[in-house]
């Protein structure tokens, strides 16, 4: 199971093969919730935002088809599209900007240190327009290909590369002090 | 190669993992959508008609496609063998005029 491709899974899935739904979402899980978490800024928000991603996977499985598409592509356009819905939905809770594991080999100090670059990394990328975010994120942390990310966003490569331009000199003016220091 | 510094910053920005229970909680929440029959796809269909209650959670996405179209089968055949869809059309034919083309007496010999 673990050596077939996502898009053998898919054909699987499409037959009601439960089995190969659970190792699609173990292969995928964590990169998506990364990348929910990211565009959300919110641990539960990306849970539940994940959750229905691969929940849309398995009520349209029997409809996809490949035609060319990866599935790593057509699902990040799927948890895109519902965390922008989430986004856009008022929410009362605060950004969980500081969801990173502490590294116990660090002193307090370093720890602080790193807890407050964190902090304001993740508050510069919420900062972002929508689709700068997304891009920057789908590219910078998820390791997508700006052609990849491109079909993700329905945009042309030229356009993405535009937003992540415009994202990276955006995030170097916010985060000016930060590298400063 | 020298990393960019701005990339630098970025990737100090590191997350946890998620919840341990969330893939369970996913598929979980798959069974429940399949035993209300929402997927799509006609097979998917037809197993939350007729098989999707009848067997458990690891049988059902496999077996119930195949009892859906046994059942199927069992249905039409009843629905035939019964003579309802025969006597019914029977009693259409009876009841429709007949209509009779110009060589209507030396068209069947060919």
């Amino acid at each position: 199971m673990s050596e077939a491709s996502d898009e053998d899974l898919m054909l699987r899935i499409a037959g009601g093969d439960r089995l190969a739904f659970r190792a699609l979402v173990d292969r995928h899980l964590g990169r998506a919730t990364g990348f929910a978490w990211r565009m959300l800024g919110s641990r539960a928000e990306a849970e539940d935002a994940v959750q229905d991603a691969f929940l849309r996977v398995w009520q349209h499985g029997p409809r996809w088809r490949s035609d060319g598409a990866s599935f790593r592509t057509w699902f990040h356009r799927i948890l895109l599209n519902l965390c922008i819905d989430r986004k856009r939905k008022p929410r009362v809770e605060p950004l969980e900007a500081a969801g990173d594991p502490v590294d116990e080999r660090m002193d307090s100090a370093a720890q602080l240190e790193q807890s407050r670059t964190t902090k304001a990394v993740a508050e510069a990328v919420a900062e972002l327009p929508e689709r700068q975010r997304a891009a920057l994120v789908m590219c910078h942390y998820e390791g997508l290909s700006n052609i990849e990310a491109a079909a993700a966003l329905q945009l042309s490569v030229g356009a993405v590369e535009s937003l992540l331009v415009r994202a990276k000199r955006a995030l170097r003016d916010r985060l000016a002090v930060l590298k400063e220091a | 190669m020298t990393r960019d510094p701005l990339d630098r910053l970025l990737d100090e920005w590191k997350l946890g993992e998620p919840s341990p229970d969330l893939a369970h909680r996913i598929v979980a929440r798959s069974r429940e959508v399949e035993q209300l029959g929402t997927r799509t796809g006609w097979r998917a269909r037809l197993a939350g008609l007729f098989g999707g209650g009848l067997f458990g959670d690891g049988m059902g996405g496999r077996l119930a496609p195949q009892m859906a179209a046994v059942g199927l089968a069992l249905m039409i055949g009843f629905w035939y063998g019964a003579g309802g869809v025969a006597s019914s059309t029977a009693q259409e034919i009876d009841a429709s005029p007949l209509i009779l083309g110009p060589n209507y007496e030396t068209e069947w010999l060919g």
